[in-house]
């Protein structure tokens, strides 16, 4: 066993030294590793065109990530997002396509190039972990050390340790993973790959197998590395929450495609496929501007600015400009167009409403209605289809039930229009 | 019913050797020259043929786990037929083999002066055949049930093969090996029908223990009586010794089910 040393110091500055050069600024622990490394060069950012090709199934993606940049990749299950993650790892081979790391190329199929997986310089934490279980926690952050360095086994703890004492975990360096909590597992897998100093590190859903409570603990930490890391890091999740708090920039691949690329406001805010709408929480719709109307494709129509305010493709002051999403390109113009819509904004009536300049008023039938922690969210035939989500007080007080008729009144506020700029968002 | 049945017949014959031991002999029995060399005989050769088995066993298992080489399926088949084949056949086939006008062995005499034939070399080989499938299978089944991601964690920590091999498929399939091998010790220990086909019964060389109890009781039952819990004892001793050191290897190593469900 590997006894503890003292009681855990104060968080140590913002980087834990690694067996690479450790950051300006931070006391050398060890000198640097003898050359080789292919990674890691200040300005070396990713740069890939990852293309595999499976029966049934191809991934084909072309993504950059900045030195420092966290790159979310968001996406149903089997869309390919660790398929990504595994070939810019090295762990399957390109059938087309090239990875490059600070102009260093790991793998490009053209030329027949592939850097092996062990001399990528690569750090990867696996959903459940894969600690090595005949190794305490201190020797698990050790191995990279001392397999890529070539560090004794005293040098590669003394190297381990501060990466546990960062992450909390200087009492349990001495145990086995079977005696480490399915957070402590996690943060010591974070620990392991990162020790090393890896010029990428790829995180493939580093939280999905955690429990509510642990998850939050463990995100914090995540948090906490991901912000003082200079090198790219790519965090594959199926949780929206993830990849809006951890990402500088979001990535949604669906079968096998890049379907929208944007900063977690944009892509929180301006669903561009139906599977990002719904993990938003937004109901999209695809139709022709026209003014200050929106004619949608299945029939009937949205007012997306209030009334009179529309001159045809400029600027106004309107309401439902998309100024106020820090986005900052301006109103649509008319022609083809997306409209997310809030159904949180979206309230429900028994009498007709007045709808002012600002709304539109539907004639509404209730479809569905499906519960939730704070009320519910109802479902409604209209033209266009809608979503309300009402709080419990509402529900009481509406008494809906399926097939009742009501009126629903959509402000132009609860709906964010923007062009459909790209082919696939036309009409399907 | 049938359940106590069958521990009743497991059992009983067990206590019938305890019942009928002639335990005042037997002190003087283990002093005697014969049955000394041939307890010797016995331990010497089971380990023996255990660590050749081991050391050629686990890189065969490792091949019929890991490789994709056409015809590994009936490989896997032939591989372990030992593990049905009466003993004595076993013996017989070694001998049309090995033997002094066996197939190899004729080319061993002629060329080489090696006869291998009625030598403690034939009972650690007449061993070796009956008890190595114990250990590939046990191995097998371990490297095929293995998750081949650690190795891969391994890789992209910079683990080259060799020493993802040696620092963390090895340790995985350790308890496995171990488990194995005892198997195949206690296999190796109590072979009679291929080593006596093979090796025969020349006490001081070939005459292993389950030998001299086969003989003991032709003219001497109570040796026999005592020589057969000598033999159950050690049996005995090496299954619980094992079973602690694999209880303890366990607790050490944690299970993989306490670490998924994360507690």
């Amino acid at each position: 066993m590997t006894a503890d040393g003292p009681a855990p110091r104060p968080r140590p500055g913002p980087a834990a030294p690694t067996c690479r050069a450790p950051r300006p600024g931070a006391p050398p622990i060890l000198p640097a590793a003898s050359g080789g490394w292919p990674t890691g060069e200040p300005g070396a950012g990713l740069d890939a065109a990852v293309v595999v090709e499976r029966a049934g199934f191809r991934l084909d993606a072309t993504l950059r990530v900045a030195p420092g940049e966290t790159v979310a990749v968001l996406g149903p299950n089997g869309a390919g997002k660790t398929t990504l993650l595994r070939a810019l790892a090295g762990l399957v081979a390109l059938d087309s396509g090239s990875v490059r790391l600070g102009g260093t190329v790991l793998a490009d199929a053209e030329r027949g190039v592939s850097v092996p997986p062990h001399g990528r310089g690569v750090g990867f934490v696996f959903q459940d972990y894969l600690l090595f279980r005949h190794l305490s926690a201190l020797d698990n952050v050790a191995f990279g050390c001392r397999a890529r360095h070539g560090l004794s086994r005293r040098a590669g703890r003394m190297v381990a340790r501060p990466w546990l004492e960062r992450l909390g975990l200087a009492e349990v360096a001495g145990r086995r993973p079977g005696r480490l909590s399915g957070g402590q597992a996690q943060r010591v897998a974070l620990a392991r790959a990162l020790a090393p100093g890896p010029g990428l590190l790829l995180l493939d859903e580093p939280l999905a197998a955690l429990d509510a409570g642990t998850r939050v603990d463990v995100r914090a930490h995540l948090r906490a590395v991901l912000a003082d890391l200079a090198v790219p890091s790519l965090l594959v999740t199926h949780d929206p929450l993830d990849a809006l708090t951890l990402a500088d920039r979001v990535l949604i691949v669906e079968d096998g495609q890049i379907a929208q690329e944007g900063e977690p406001v944009e892509i929180a805010r301006r669903p561009r496929t139906d599977y990002v709408a719904r993990l938003m929480g937004l109901a999209l719709y695809r139709g022709v501007l026209r003014g200050d109307m929106v004619a949608t494709d299945g029939g009937g129509a949205l007012r997306v600015r209030p009334s009179g305010t529309a001159t045809n493709g400029t600027a106004t002051n309107g309401t439902a400009t998309n100024d106020a999403a820090g986005i900052g390109d301006g109103p649509a113009p008319d022609g083809r167009v997306l409209v997310a819509a809030r159904p949180a904004a979206i309230t429900l009536h028994m009498a007709m409403p007045a709808a002012g300049p600002e709304a539109a008023v539907v004639a509404a039938r209730v479809a569905g209605i499906e519960p939730r922690a704070d009320g519910a969210r109802v479902a409604l035939d209209a033209e266009p289809p809608v979503w309300a989500d009402l709080s419990a007080a509402m529900m009481a007080e509406l008494r809906l039930a399926v097939g009742v008729p009501v009126w629903a009144r959509i402000g132009v506020d609860a709906l964010e229009v923007y062009p459909a700029a790209r082919a696939q968002d036309g009409p399907r | 019913m049938p359940a106590a049945l069958a521990a009743a017949f497991l059992l009983l014959p067990l206590v019938g050797l305890l019942v009928r031991a002639p335990w005042r002999s037997i002190p003087s029995l283990l002093t005697r020259s014969d049955v000394r060399e041939a307890l010797v005989l016995s331990l010497e050769t089971a380990t023996v043929a255990t660590a050749v088995s081991t050391v050629v066993g686990v890189p065969l298992a490792w091949v019929l786990a890991r490789q994709r080489i056409p015809g590994l399926a009936l490989l896997r088949a032939l591989v372990t037929l030992p593990l049905v084949l009466p003993p004595v056949v076993g013996g017989v086939a070694l001998l049309t083999v090995l033997g002094r006008n066996g197939i190899v062995g004729r080319y061993l005499d002629d060329w080489f002066g090696v006869t291998i034939p009625f030598t403690s070399a034939a009972v650690v080989l007449a061993e070796t055949f009956v008890s190595m499938p114990f250990l590939v299978v046990a191995v097998d089944g371990a490297l095929s049930g293995a998750d081949l991601r650690y190795e891969e964690a391994a890789a992209t920590l910079g683990a080259g093969r060799w020493m993802v091999f040696r620092r963390v498929s090895v340790p995985m399939i350790a308890p496995a090996v171990a488990g194995g091998a005892v198997l195949c010790w206690a296999r190796a220990l109590g072979e009679f029908g291929a080593t006596i086909t093979f090796a025969g019964n020349f006490p001081g060389t070939t005459q292993t223990m389950p030998l001299a109890v086969y003989l003991a009781l032709e003219n001497d039952p109570g040796a026999a009586i005592a020589l057969s819990l000598v033999l159950l004892a050690v049996s005995v001793a090496v299954l619980v010794g094992a079973r602690s050191a694999g209880r303890w290897a366990a607790v050490r190593a944690g299970s993989a089910a306490a670490a998924a469900r994360g507690r």
